[in-house]
């Protein structure tokens, strides 16, 4: 007994064991970090990647949970400033001028065209028969939604191919949602695949950098679970840009498909039941479309903004040669060619300090400590807590100064990230 | 004789302080600002819980807290108890502050182990690193300077003054860093 008093009176002991102790809490809040990631079931793989804006999602579905994997895709595309050279040289192209278009039946609930065109020598006749099966619209002060469901079905001699459409459109102030999935029918009530094109295009704000999501679902769904579970993954990505500064800016549009999908969902669940069957397989592909050039120059030298979406530069000097090639509407605007959506984009907002930026920022970096799913910054501000903690429960000026030492460099480093 | 000698000594109570009273007016106000940024950090945590849409961000900063009461308990506790009896003068600052150092040196790359492990780039954690110990040693410089001498003409405000100024200037300079690394 007296040589554990006198172990504990030792003041070699008591400091040694103050430092283990010392090196257990922060190790154990370390150990914590990790514990967190890995609780909250992102791949620690993806976060190798951070600012990445292409991504592979594998959805897996276990009873009412969806379990997105995120990985990034390398989708770096080398495109030349004057598009592709040798397109054309060697493929069957069909010359506009040979197809013949015949609207052979033109009502509220069904259209029948008739298309002719010649290749090789022979000519093809093609029906194009589309059956309006569904529509909805929705025209609030502002915000315009509309909804269409269709069955399609092109014939081409004896042979015949059919699909439905749903097509999901909102359109405001700030941006235009897109939502198109076509379905191929596997019987009445299932359908054999689907493929969702889902486009967020902002009207007039900073674009930054294009993203793209390839996402696939590894079990059967319905239609509506279908976009309910692409609404769920949005919102998933949306998290996940939140937390990188530089592409916060990508999250709040996530976040509006995820909306958009969740009210599709609803929309189907209640007024498509007829249609509302499970889809055996399942892609979709969720983007975020571009308003500068620059939005564009991650995907490969030479890409602009075409107009929704990003795309080689097909080099002009004027109007008439993107016309001529492209069609009607298509303009030449800083040396390529855009299609009859694009509008210049606004002047770039002058260099200034992005303080919602930097309130994020310090945000994330101070809910790094055991939330580690994407900590883009150093960990000063969990330094600074315990700092202040310290001030706190031992005011003295060096508990104290380096609390404060501790916030203005972590101010400061925000402010570093943010500063356009 | 004895009537004289009360009143000098009445005379000197009221006129000089003795150094613990002085130090303890001094500590409210270092108190308030700790707790004043502690109250930001903690909104900010409550700000990223609502970003992230979870709880994690407020318990991380409970725990932080926790951590630095046991750090006060365990690494200052001869400081604490001295403290507690109101012995404030008799605590050793800069022994504080090399003990600081040392848990700024050591907690570091021990917090940053998870974090490179997430995807966080070594260069970002070695920017925050060298920010970090530059910070400190300037710290360190100042209060060797300015407080742990124990001049008593310079007063608390002028120290805090000359302190914060100095730090700023090293912060630009850190700033400045960060940006061209940036």
């Amino acid at each position: 007994m007296d040589l554990v008093n006198d172990l504990i009176h030792d003041k070699n002991v008591r400091i040694k064991t103050a430092s283990m102790l010392l090196i257990i809490l922060v190790a154990s809040v370390s150990l914590w970090s990790i514990y967190g990631a890995s609780v909250l079931g992102f791949s620690m793989n993806y976060n190798k990647n951070l600012g990445t804006t292409f991504h592979r999602v594998t959805v897996n579905i276990e009873g009412q949970e969806v379990l997105p994997q995120i990985e990034p895709l390398n989708l770096t595309i080398t495109g030349s400033s004057s598009g592709c050279q040798s397109c054309g040289k060697n493929q069957n192209q069909v010359s506009l001028s040979s197809i013949n278009y015949t609207v052979q039946e033109q009502s509220k609930s069904r259209s029948v065209i008739l298309v002719a065109y010649k290749s090789k020598g022979a000519i093809f006749d093609m029906t194009i028969a589309t059956d309006f099966l569904w529509s909805h619209n929705e025209c609030l002060d502002d915000v315009n939604r509309t909804a269409a469901f269709l069955f399609t079905k092109i014939t081409l001699g004896d042979k015949f191919f059919q699909f439905y459409t749903l097509s999901y459109s909102v359109q405001c102030a700030a941006y235009t949602l897109t939502m198109y999935t076509s379905l191929l029918p596997l019987n009445s009530g299932a359908y054999n695949r689907s493929f969702v094109m889902a486009n967020y295009v902002p009207a007039n704000e900073s674009g930054g950098r294009v993203s793209l999501e390839l996402v696939k679902l590894n079990s059967p769904v319905t239609l509506s679970q279908n976009c309910h579970v692409l609404g769920k993954v949005a919102g998933e990505m949306g998290t996940i840009y939140s937390m990188n500064r530089t592409l916060a800016y990508l999250a709040e549009r996530y976040r509006t498909i995820e909306a958009e999908a969740e009210y599709l969902a609803k929309l189907v669940s209640q007024q498509l039941k007829g249609y509302d069957g499970v889809i055996l397989r399942n892609i979709a592909v969720i983007m975020d479309g571009c308003t500068y050039d620059s939005d564009c120059s991650n995907i490969g030298q030479g890409y602009v903004c075409l107009g929704q979406s990003c795309g080689p530069c097909f080099s002009c000097s004027q109007d008439s040669q993107c016309t001529s090639q492209f069609g009607s509407g298509w303009t030449c605007y800083q040396g390529c060619c855009r299609d009859p959506s694009y509008q210049p984009p606004p002047a770039p907002p002058p260099s200034n300090i992005d303080w919602v930026c930097v309130a994020n920022c310090v945000a994330v970096d101070c809910i790094c400590a055991l939330y580690d799913i994407s900590c883009p910054g150093p960990p000063i501000c969990d330094l600074c807590v315990i700092a202040c903690g310290a001030c706190v429960l031992l005011p003295n000026p060096v508990t104290c100064g380096a609390c404060i030492l501790c916030a203005e460099i972590e101010l400061l480093y925000c402010i570093s990230q943010c500063t356009s | 004789m004895a009537f004289n000698k009360k009143n000098m000594l009445d005379i000197s109570l009221s006129k000089v302080e003795h150094p613990s009273v002085r130090a303890a007016k001094k500590e409210p106000k270092l108190r308030i600002i700790g707790l004043v940024i502690l109250i930001i950090f903690f909104i900010f945590s409550i700000y990223g819980s609502i970003l992230i849409g979870n709880p994690y961000g407020v318990v991380s900063f409970f725990i932080l807290v926790l951590a630095s009461g046991l750090l006060v308990r365990i690494v200052f506790r001869k400081e604490y108890q001295l403290y507690k009896k109101g012995k404030t003068e008799e605590v050793s600052k800069w022994n504080m502050y090399l003990k600081l150092m040392l848990l700024v040196l050591i907690g570091y790359p021990l917090l940053s182990i998870p974090r490179y492990s997430a995807g966080t780039p070594l260069k970002t954690l070695l920017d925050g690193y060298a920010a970090l110990i530059a910070a400190f040693g300037t710290l360190g410089i100042l209060s060797r300077i300015f407080v742990l001498n124990k001049k008593p003409k310079l007063g608390f405000k002028l120290t805090y003054t000359l302190i914060i100024l100095a730090s700023g200037g090293a912060s630009g300079l850190i700033f400045i860093i960060f940006r061209m690394i940036g």
